[in-house]
């Protein structure tokens, strides 16, 4: 019999209290997993808008707590459309609104009819909306297709009636489940003439972009640049909030299932005092006994750690099936969620263990063998 | 073999003396028996034998060693000492076999060395084909040959057994103390058993008695065999 026979032997011969803080830790690994998908996940979703129109990267007022407060004039994007080797900057106006219960953050997308294409729109049905046009509005299909709503229908958004013109597909979720309307009529509308919220940067071919967007940071310090999912905390304070969460989320399972595991490998200390002291009492050294009772906790913390990444798979898609999330959550599985999950139950298995394995080592071998 | 001098114990912050200056002496290859009423201190001195414990006063070497003084006690316990307890302790998810190789896990033997070892071992105690019982569905007098088995797993010079044979019946009692003649005269063991049992004790060949934490009779001469 090899020591990690012993371990596993051990673990399996007390398979109820095995599983049971295999389960433990399964659930504080499903947290940490489900929370690392459903962010990056989010994130991803939310960053689709400012990755939107094949823009080579996106532009947007620096440090607002939320992306859609983001304010750009018209002369910074005439300035931004100055610099060498831009090709074209697409600007829009976006905001939410509350249509009705069911979408309580309706998108609506101010921008000019000729920069649909541009911009990575695709008119599937009927036409674009006319320059100027106060009353005319393009419907994304994902919201046609909840709001039940067709070319020709009306459509009522902030006690305004406005006709559906035609239906757009631009590819990303959260876009497909708004409305877009001439860019002067949301800014009337807002009270924001002259400014948008988010420029979308095209370059001409070979344009290096790193020292442009640099440029831009340089000369336009009120602005910044977008490129990746994983920029989009510089533009959201509300993300940078919900990673931190996330983070806290992590930090918070590790204590809680350390905890339990403490709890049960201690109540198995107790159990297994004379059984500790009859090893020391055969020659088994302190730092044996201490790596049998980690050894343990780390085989259950793995096992436990499998199971909350079935866990994690099952309430990712429970989420993504939720109506007030459909079409916004589209679970991304990342080695790097399934890596940190892999780490918080390691570190929950060792340092669960680590005091009653200390203790076990540090036993007695006398007291134990007549500890009853 | 064993030469312990002026060996004093006390517990309970000196207030129970258990060992009041006892030597001993025991020969390589004896088979010998401390008796006494409970309380005399022979399972302390046992214990302190094993290194199990530490002494207060005086000194006790064997083999050459003082054993205040050893590297590692755990080292001594494993390889040098063969423990055998009244209760057995065996470990009741583990099968007889691999209640054996317990005592070898941590040495250098590897793993199909070990199990051949135990099933040897046990061969020789008299349990072949119970490798795979687990204590709970042997007698008392198997689950100390397990014991003994164990206490032999990493071939020590010196067998230390406390009331080897004080929860078994007559039959197993026999059997135990058969056994351990015999593996003394195949392995050239040393023995000393404690125990509270006049006719258990007639079976060594020395029996050394002991009172209120004292030596009285070291037994030479009285039996020999």
């Amino acid at each position: 019999m090899s020591f990690f026979g012993l371990i596993v032997h051990n673990v399996r011969a007390r398979w109820l209290r095995s599983f049971l803080t295999a389960l433990a830790v399964a659930i504080g690994v499903a947290t940490v997993a489900t929370l690392g998908v459903v962010t990056h996940s989010l994130r991803n979703t939310a960053a689709a808008v400012l990755q939107t129109g094949k823009a080579d990267f996106t532009v947007a007022q620096g440090g607002v707590a939320d992306v859609l407060n983001s304010v750009i004039d018209e002369n910074q994007l005439a300035r931004l459309r100055g610099y060498p080797g831009v090709r074209s900057v697409v600007g829009a106006l976006i905001t939410t609104t509350k249509l009705n219960t069911d979408n309580p953050l309706f998108i609506e997308i101010g921008i000019q009819p000729d920069k649909l294409a541009p911009f990575g729109v695709r008119v599937v049905d009927g036409r674009a909306f006319a320059p100027r046009a106060p009353n005319e509005v393009l419907l994304g299909w994902r919201a046609a297709d909840n709001l039940g709503k067709r070319t020709g229908d009306t459509l009522a958004v902030d006690g305004k009636n406005y006709r559906i013109v035609g239906i757009f597909r631009t590819g990303q979720a959260l876009g497909d489940a708004g409305v877009m309307l001439p860019l002067v009529t949301l800014q009337a509308n807002q009270r924001q003439a002259g400014q948008v919220t988010l420029a979308f940067v095209q370059v001409d071919q070979g344009t290096p972009l790193g020292p442009l967007r640099q440029t831009i940071h340089r000369q336009q310090p009120t602005l910044t640049t977008v490129r990746l999912a994983s920029e989009f905390g510089r533009v959201d304070r509300n993300f940078q909030l919900i990673t931190a969460v996330d983070h806290g989320a992590t930090y918070l399972a590790l204590v809680i299932g350390a905890v339990i595991v403490t709890n049960t490998m201690l109540l198995s200390f107790f159990e297994r005092t004379r059984e500790f002291g009859l090893l020391r009492a055969v020659g088994w050294k302190k730092r044996r006994v201490m790596m049998l009772v980690i050894g343990e906790a780390l085989i259950i913390s793995l096992f436990g750690a499998a199971l909350g990444v079935a866990l994690a798979f099952g309430v990712t898609t429970l989420l993504e099936h939720l109506p007030q999330l459909t079409g916004y959550l589209h679970p991304e599985y990342e080695a790097g969620t399934f890596w940190r999950a892999l780490y918080v139950a390691v570190g929950i298995g060792f340092l669960g263990a680590l005091y009653p394995a200390l203790r076990a080592a540090l036993l007695q071998p006398l007291r134990a063998l007549r500890y009853e | 073999m064993i030469d312990a001098s002026g060996v004093r114990k006390s517990f309970d912050h000196g207030k129970v003396v258990a060992l009041d200056g006892v030597d001993l002496q025991v020969a390589a290859g004896d088979f010998v028996a401390i008796t006494g009423p409970s309380g005399c201190g022979k399972s302390t001195l046992l214990h302190l034998l094993a290194a199990l414990d530490r002494v207060d006063a005086g000194r006790i070497v064997v083999d050459g060693r003082d054993l205040d003084e050893l590297h590692s006690r755990d080292e001594y316990r494993r390889n040098e000492v063969g423990l055998v307890f009244q209760l057995h302790n065996l470990l009741a998810h583990l099968d007889a076999r691999r209640n054996v190789e317990i005592a070898m896990v941590g040495t250098h033997r590897r793993r199909a060395d070990m199990q051949r070892h135990a099933d040897e071992l046990l061969h020789d105690v008299g349990l072949a084909g119970r490798e795979h019982r687990h204590p709970t569905e042997l007698s008392g007098g198997e689950r100390q040959r397990i014991a003994i088995a164990r206490a032999l797993a990493n071939e020590p010079p010196l067998l230390l057994a406390d009331e080897p044979t004080g929860s078994l019946d007559t039959e197993a009692v026999d059997r135990v103390l058969g056994l351990f003649h015999r593996i003394r005269a195949e392995r050239r063991l040393t023995i000393v058993m404690v125990t509270h049992d006049q006719g258990v004790a007639d079976h060594s060949d020395r029996i050394v008695h002991m009172r209120d934490g004292k030596v009285v009779d070291q037994g030479l001469g009285v039996v020999q065999r």
